[in-house]
């Protein structure tokens, strides 16, 4: 008697249940899908309620940190959202090669795109010739973290060129300090290092020739070149980096830069996003004042101080007219100043049309300002190449590195020898 | 293992009656097993199919089929470095490192596992002492992840394990994490401190379920402490123990989450274990074939552990 | 053979060490090894009451002098912030609709099945036994993708019914491994003895099996509970309406990009561990020593 009650009532609920899963008939809402959840998704949700508001168009977010694994996973069962936030342009190649993206331009027009947007910025999301990727947030990853305090206590100014930072490298291990701080337990940290490096030493297109197309080869005389650039400033690496070269590997991004604002070492070279955890984790610091960065310095006059910056990419799976409606609002002035002056996850637009008076903090108009004046924008090399390279060899054969810096040869024939199997 | 110490086991088949009752029936059975066997068809039996199938191919998760490799995947795996021997180092590939997490975390496991069953069960403290050690399976992955931050941190002002090793000890703090010799112990002691909550939750109900009667009758036999439980209880939960032995071999080979969100397989790849080479090829490398092909490798490598299993069946068939 | 009546003679092996071994050395073994699996533990509920630059800053053992204290960590995982709905309160009925079903469901499931596997003969069952305990290496994710094409094509995609099935087939393998290797232990007479009564299969499941099973069904509960209650990914990728999220998506969405708020993850830890403690206690009642005693006399 009582089991029958059990079954029946489960049955019921099982009716319910099975109910709810498929009545999505009525005005069908834009789904959109980003890796963004905190503080980053309220600063998002501002653009969605303001697009809500102008078209009517109600919208649903499903915020996915594991997007990397769940997005492909959507789209191969068959269900994919209608938008999504790409945080890597080499997925979006995927994608492109997949077969299941939707070119901006046949959604809107084209000139919309265009004058909002400096070329650059929109080659980053163009493959096969087609704009199937627009930026929609973006930030440097050129920006060299130090505190003006110990620069003055030093002595120096922030330097323009690499001999200058070596310089001061220098002074600091003769000061008796440690000078540089590195996340490697985070392997795109030495990634980020690297790139800045070479796309200073071997300019942008071979950049692209070396990440994306590879028709660079890992073993080419210009990355061993940038290697040895990039052993010259970090060996010995008991002295200059802090925890040696062990400590480094177990430390990760944030941690790393935690280490320079407790004071335990001097600088801290990572993206311009460093301030917000600066921010969180010590708030009794004043950003510009005690903590700042400068932009990372040339190499070589020529190609100047390019900055190598990330961001994520919307892409369109559903073309529905919601999604165009979406994309048109998401290119224009309105939506991006909304987004850089939300209270919470305010972010830096990448958005040419939008004036830099709106960042109210001043690091993070440092970085508006590099990122949109930059004459040589490259996206972060990682995320430009397959993920076996850029996801995989590039950190495991840096961390090798680090770990033995003598062996430039053997770390680069290692990321060669993943790079030829992966493009 | 039935209790043959308790009488006579009566085979079935020598009564009459019974067997002719057998073949009339003989369709019972299936429906007993049918939701089963139907559930496991849909959700593992099938997606076991396509997994073989895509092995074979190189693609990527949206596009498996995109280009037939045959064996490629297979020998591509087994000859890379850091599958089967790592780069420049000691062997720290996947299936070492597999290896090692097989042989000493389950052992560590079932053995706390044990110890903790049967000497909680003597103190007065026993739910206490027993759900504090079944905590850290309650703790989802993400949170253990936080847990682990703050024991192994290479920096002593934030890792627990290394401010005291560095006021213990003239030494330099120690990056648990990030040595390749110390790094897959770090991460099976982590994984131990998960699961034995499970082997004690098991292991004491089947402790607490050995009838008293046998006991008794071999400690009157002159049996000490240390012989009955050697000898008498152990053999009794030995199915238990198999049981449990098995579930932490397999978790072992498959259980990724810890791996993955303390070190990513590194430093360098020298944490990898083949579950994670799974995830990581079709994820992260967008290798979908190469991935497949290592979720077949696991399969095989579960090839011991079902002989050891029919073994186990024959034995309590009586050789059938 | 008939067993005598013993005497209240302490009989356990646990009695045994402590006359051998002294009481002491038994509480400090016992005492001993819960602290160790304590450390870990307390670190995360005592991080979880501290402020966000307070765990950057410094580790959790000095935290007793240094202040940093605060309770808003749990505040901010209760209410969510500024987060839109759904709000806590929904993702925790979310995560009882989820799970609740997930176990009762695999478990009876199971249960039949193994007792079939145990005591029932047909033809193949031992192969297929065998090939139950093959699948249980079976990563989750390569089920996924071919997972979720069936359930798009039967609309399952986004309820609660298919996360259920989902949830009961990933679970079986287990409980009918752990299920039918205790079933098989159990004494031949039993069957006898019922089976000369002329008790139908069923009869012999219900009244002699399932009641000296209860440990192990306990046990059995209280992992695949804590397994479903615990899940983020599957129900991420099957249910993927945010209104039907549950706790461990609605914690996760919690971290920014980088995922650095350990704060949050601290106090979202104990919140939501709370009620698979709760079942592991109320379980605890049927793990009680001799159910099987005195089943079997003469």
């Amino acid at each position: 008697m009582k089991r029958t009650r059990w079954l029946a009532l489960l049955a019921a609920l099982a009716v319910v249940a099975a109910g709810c899963g498929g009545g999505e008939e009525q005005a069908r809402p834009l789904s959109i899908m980003a890796s963004w959840g905190g503080d980053e998704q309220a600063g998002f949700f501002e653009v969605i309620n303001a697009f809500t508001k102008e078209t009517g168009i109600p919208v649903v977010y499903e915020s996915e940190r594991d997007l990397p694994t769940v997005l492909p996973t959507r789209v191969a069962g068959g269900n994919p959202p209608d938008i999504a936030m790409v945080p890597r342009p080499g997925i979006v190649g995927g994608f492109v090669a997949d077969g299941v993206l939707t070119p901006l331009t046949d959604l809107v027009d084209e000139g919309i795109l265009t004058s909002n947007y400096a070329p650059a910025i929109l080659d980053l999301g163009t493959f096969d010739g087609e704009i199937y990727g627009l930026l929609a947030k973006a930030n440097s990853k050129s920006t060299f973290w130090y505190k003006p305090a110990s620069f003055q206590e030093l002595g120096v100014e922030p330097p323009e060129t690499w001999d200058e930072l070596v310089a001061i490298v220098d002074d600091y291990v003769a000061a008796g300090k440690t000078p540089l701080s590195v996340g490697g337990l985070d392997g795109w940290t030495l990634t980020d290092w690297f790139e800045n490096i070479y796309v200073r030493v071997a300019g942008p297109e071979m950049y692209q020739k070396l990440f994306v197309t590879h028709e660079v080869s890992w073993t080419d005389p210009t990355v061993v070149e940038a290697m040895e650039l990039f052993q010259e400033i970090v060996t010995p690496t008991d002295v200059k980096l802090a925890g040696g070269a062990a400590g480094t590997l177990s430390t990760g991004f944030i941690d790393g830069f935690d280490v320079v604002l407790r004071g335990e070492a001097e600088m801290y070279y990572e993206g311009g996003f460093m301030s917000s955890f600066a921010a969180q984790n010590f708030p009794e610091l004043v950003g510009g004042e005690d903590y700042s960065f400068f932009p990372f310095p040339e190499i070589k006059p020529e190609f100047g101080k390019p900055v190598v910056g990330g961001g994520d990419v919307a892409v369109v799976f559903n073309p529905t007219d919601q999604a165009a409606a979406f994309i048109e609002f998401l290119s224009g002035t309105a939506a991006n100043e909304e987004w850089a002056t939300a209270d919470k996850g305010a972010v830096i637009s990448p958005n040419s049309a939008v004036s830099l008076d709106v960042y109210a903090d001043p690091l993070k108009r440092l970085e508006a300002e590099q990122v949109v004046a930059a004459e040589i924008f490259v996206f972060d090399g990682s995320d430009l190449a397959p993920s076996a390279v850029g996801g995989d060899a590039m950190f495991t054969g840096l961390q090798t590195f680090i770990e033995s810096p003598d062996d430039i040869t053997g770390v680069l024939e290692f990321i060669e020898g993943a790079a030829a199997g992966a493009y | 293992m039935s209790l043959s110490a308790r009488g006579v086991a009566l085979p079935l088949e020598t009564r009459p009656r019974a067997a002719r009752q057998r073949r009339t029936r003989n369709w019972r059975p299936w429906v007993w097993v049918l939701p089963a066997l139907a559930l496991l068809a849909v959700f593992l039996v099938w997606p076991v199919v396509r997994t073989v199938w895509v092995s074979f191919y190189d693609g990527t998760i949206i596009n498996p089929d995109r280009e037939f490799v045959g064996l490629d995947n297979y020998t591509e795996l087994l000859t890379a470095d850091q599958f089967f021997v790592r780069y420049n180092l000691p062997p720290w590939s996947a299936l070492f490192n597999s290896a090692l997490w097989v042989v000493l975390f389950t052992s560590a496991v079932v053995g706390f596992g044990l110890l903790i069953a049967v000497l909680a069960d003597r103190v007065r403290y026993e739910r206490v002492a027993k759900a504090i050690v079944f905590l850290p399976l309650v703790i989802s992955a993400t949170a253990a992840s936080v847990v682990f931050r703050f024991l192994y941190a290479a920096d002593p002002e934030i890792g627990l394990l290394n401010a005291m090793w560095t006021t213990i000890s003239p030494f330099a703090p120690v990056p648990w994490l990030g040595r390749p010799e110390l790094v897959n112990f770090t991460l099976i002691g982590a994984a131990v401190w998960i699961w034995t909550g499970l082997a004690m939750t098991i292991l004491s109900a089947a402790y607490k379920a050995l009838p008293q009667e046998v006991l008794e009758a071999a400690r009157v036999d002159g049996a000490t402490a240390w012989q009955t439980f050697r000898r008498v209880s152990i053999p009794m939960m030995k199915g238990p123990i198999i049981v449990v032995a098995v579930t932490m071999i397999i978790n072992a080979l498959k259980a990724i989450d810890l791996v993955l969100v303390m070190t990513a397989g590194g430093p360098r790849g020298s944490s990898r274990i083949v579950g994670f080479t799974v995830f990581w090829e079709i994820f992260n490398n967008n290798k979908a074939g190469k991935g497949s092909a290592a979720a077949v490798l696991l399969l095989v490598l579960m090839i011991p552990l079902m002989w050891y299993q029919l073994r186990q069946i024959r034995g309590e068939r009586g050789g059938a | 053979m008939k067993t005598a009546v013993a005497p209240p003679v302490p009989t356990s092996l646990g009695e045994r060490l402590t006359g051998r071994v002294s009481k002491g050395a038994l509480h400090l073994a016992v005492v001993g090894i819960a602290l160790l699996w304590l450390v870990p533990s307390l670190g995360l509920l005592v991080t979880s009451f501290r402020t966000r630059a307070a765990i950057a800053q410094s580790g959790w053992w000095t935290a007793v002098g240094k202040g940093g204290w605060t309770v808003d960590n749990y505040t901010q995982v209760l209410t969510r912030g500024d987060l839109p709905p759904p709000g806590f309160a929904s993702n925790f009925v979310n995560s009882l609709v989820i799970t609740v079903p997930s176990t009762i469901l695999p478990i009876v499931i199971a249960a039949l099945a193994a007792y079939a596997f145990a005591w029932m003969r047909f033809p193949g069952r031992d192969w297929i036994f065998l090939g139950i305990v093959a699948l249980l290496v079976i990563p989750l994710q390569v089920t996924w993708v071919p997972v979720l094409q069936i359930f798009n094509r039967l609309r399952l995609t986004g309820s609660f019914l298919g996360l259920w099935l989902a949830h009961t087939g990933y679970g079986l393998p287990f409980a009918i491994f752990l299920l039918r290797n205790f079933f098989v232990q159990l004494p031949r007479e039993l069957f006898e003895s019922a089976k000369v009564d002329g008790a139908s299969d069923l009869k012999v499941f219900l009244r002699i099996v399932l009641p000296l099973s209860v440990p192990v069904i306990a046990s059995l509960a209280i992992f695949q509970f804590l397994w479903v209650w615990n899940d983020l990914m599957n129900a991420l990728i099957y249910l993927q309406d945010p209104g039907k999220a549950p706790l461990t998506v609605g914690i996760r969405n919690l971290l920014g990009q980088y995922g650095n708020e350990w704060h949050l993850l601290a106090s979202g830890a104990f919140i939501s561990l709370s009620i698979p403690l709760l079942v592991f206690f109320s379980l605890q009642r049927y793990f009680v020593r001799g159910i099987t005693a005195g089943a079997v006399k003469g």
